[in-house]
C-alpha cells in the first residue's frame, strides 16, 4: 500500500493492520509522517518516498542515506525500499533520470533497495 | 447605462501561419524580427476582429506567449526552463525552474500591450500570470518555501501591474487558474494578489476556472480586486445558487461560453444563461465572456463562440432596453 499526496500521520499506527505486505509513504509533501514513522517505527516493511518527485532541486544522497540509517532499529531496512515520493511523471524526463540516480547512490549508501 | 460589458479572458488560438512560424523560430529557421512581425499581424487580426463584433474591453490575445506561466518566467532573472513536462491529459509545457533570486530585467507584458492599444480606441486589459499561479506552476531550487518564491513573484509582478498602467492599462487582470489547487493556502493567495494590486488606480481583474469553486467560496470577497472572472458554464452555473445565497460584493465576468468543448453553444443558449446570471447580478456589474483562454479551439471555433457571445449579449440589452 503506497499512499502518496499528503501525510497519513494521524492514521500512521491503523496502517499496520491493513491487509498490505509492505507500507509506502510519500514522505516529502507527506513530511508529517515521518516523525510518526521515527516514534513507532513499522513490523513491516516500509517503502520510504524520500527523494522529492514534485520538484528539479536534486537530493544529496548522503543526507538521504543518513535519514534512512538512523531508522535501522526500528525498521528493518533490509526488507525495506527507498523511492520517489510519488509517480516521477510531472518531471522533465532528464530531472526524473537524475532523481533515480540519486536514489541509486542513496540505497547503496545504505544498503536498502531502491 | 453600462450594462453586461463583454470581454474575453485573455488568450486567443493561433493562426497557423504564426504556429508554423513559431515552429520554424524554435529551430533557429526564423529570426526574432521575422516572428515579431507575424506575432503582430495576428494580433492585430484579433483586435480587428473583437472591435467587428462589438466587445467592449478587448485582449491582444497572447499570440506571442506560448504557456502563461513560462512566457513571464523566460523574461524574469533567477529562472531557467525545464525540458517538457507535463500539464494534464497529454498537454505538455516547458515548466520554470526557479534557481536563483527572482529579479525583473525589464518590462514584461507592457510592449506588447502598447502595440495592441494602439490598434484600438476601446479599453485593451493589461494581462498578468498571477503570482501563486507562477508558483505553483514553477519548479524551485532557491527559496525552498512556497510562500517565499510565491511573494517574491508578487513584488516583481506588481512592478509589472504599475508599469501597465503607466503604459495606459485601464483594466489589469490577474489570472490565477492555480487559485483552487490548495484551499489551505489561500491566504498566502490573497496576500500575493494584494501585493500585486496595491495601489493601482486601474480597475483590476482575477481569473481563475476549473476549480472546486464552493471550497475557495468564501475568499471571493477577500480577493483584492475589484472585478471576479469565472468560469461558469462548464461546470453548469452550478455557483449561481450560493451566489444568490452569499452575494458577491465585486463585479463578476461571467463565462456564457465553455472553451472545453467543440460544440458552438447556440445564441439561445447563451441568452438563457446570460438571463439566468441576471436573477442573481446587477447589469452595471455584470460583464460577459468565454470560461477561460480560447487558445485550445481552432481559429474558427473561437470566432464563432465570440460572435454567438455577443450577439447574444447585444439581443438581452435590447429586449431589457438596455442599448
Amino acid at each position: 500500500l503506497f499512499t502518496f499526496f499528503g501525510d497519513v500521520a494521524k492514521i500512521y499506527r491503523d496502517l499496520a493492520d491493513v491487509p498490505a505486505d509492505i507500507l509506502g509513504f510519500d514522505l516529502v509533501q507527506g513530511s508529517a509522517t515521518w516523525p510518526a514513522l521515527v516514534k513507532h517505527g513499522s513490523t513491516k516493511p516500509v517503502v520510504l518516498g524520500l527523494i522529492d518527485a514534485r520538484n528539479t532541486k536534486e537530493e544529496d544522497p548522503k543526507a538521504i542515506a543518513k535519514r534512512v540509517s538512523d531508522r535501522r532499529s526500528s525498521v528493518d531496512l533490509r526488507a525495506s525500499y527507498l523511492a520517489p515520493s510519488n509517480g516521477l511523471e510531472f518531471l522533465p524526463r532528464d530531472r526524473a533520470r537524475k532523481k533515480l540516480r540519486i536514489l541509486r547512490a542513496a540505497a547503496d549508501a545504505v544498503g536498502v533497495a531502491g | 447605462m453600462k450594462a453586461l460589458l463583454t470581454t474575453s479572458v485573455g488568450s486567443f488560438p493561433k493562426p497557423e501561419y504564426l504556429t508554423r512560424a513559431r515552429t520554424k523560430a524554435s529551430k533557429g529557421e526564423l529570426s526574432p524580427e521575422e516572428l515579431r512581425v507575424l506575432e503582430e499581424k495576428a494580433t492585430t487580426e484579433w483586435i480587428r476582429f473583437q472591435e467587428e463584433i462589438g466587445i467592449d474591453v478587448l485582449v491582444d490575445g497572447e499570440q506571442y506567449r506560448g504557456d502563461m506561466a513560462t512566457y513571464f518566467a523566460e523574461n524574469l532573472e533567477g529562472t531557467e526552463i525545464s525540458g517538457l513536462v507535463r500539464s494534464y491529459g497529454n498537454r505538455y509545457y516547458k515548466k520554470p525552474v526557479i534557481v536563483d533570486e527572482l529579479r525583473r530585467r525589464g518590462p514584461i507584458s507592457v510592449e506588447w500591450f502598447r502595440f495592441a492599444q494602439a490598434q484600438t480606441k476601446k479599453p485593451v486589459k493589461g494581462m498578468i500570470t498571477g503570482p501563486y499561479t507562477m508558483m505553483d506552476w514553477s519548479f524551485d531550487e532557491y527559496y525552498g518555501s512556497r510562500e517565499e518564491a510565491c511573494l517574491a513573484f508578487a513584488k516583481l509582478l506588481h512592478e509589472e501591474a504599475v508599469a501597465l498602467e503607466s503604459a495606459g492599462a485601464k483594466v489589469i487582470q490577474v489570472d490565477e487558474p492555480a487559485l483552487s489547487s490548495r484551499f489551505d493556502e489561500l491566504r498566502l493567495l490573497v496576500k500575493a494578489v494584494g501585493t500585486v494590486t496595491k495601489g493601482l488606480e486601474a480597475s483590476t481583474v482575477l481569473h481563475t476556472c476549473y476549480g472546486n469553486y464552493n471550497e475557495i467560496f468564501e475568499y471571493f470577497n477577500k480577493l483584492p480586486v475589484d472585478q471576479l472572472d469565472l468560469e461558469m458554464s462548464n461546470s453548469g452555473l452550478d455557483l449561481l445558487d450560493r451566489f444568490k445565497r452569499e452575494p458577491l460584493k465585486k463585479e463578476i465576468a461571467f463565462g456564457v461560453v465553455d472553451v472545453h468543448t467543440h460544440v458552438i453553444e447556440p445564441e439561445s443558449l447563451i441568452r438563457e444563461r446570460i438571463e439566468k446570471a441576471l436573477t442573481i447580478f446587477a447589469p452595471s456589474k455584470l460583464f460577459i465572456d468565454p470560461d477561460c483562454g480560447l487558445k485550445t479551439r481552432s481559429v474558427e471555433e473561437a470566432k464563432a463562440k465570440l460572435k454567438n457571445m455577443t450577439a447574444a449579449t447585444q439581443s438581452v440589452r435590447k429586449s431589457h432596453g438596455w442599448t
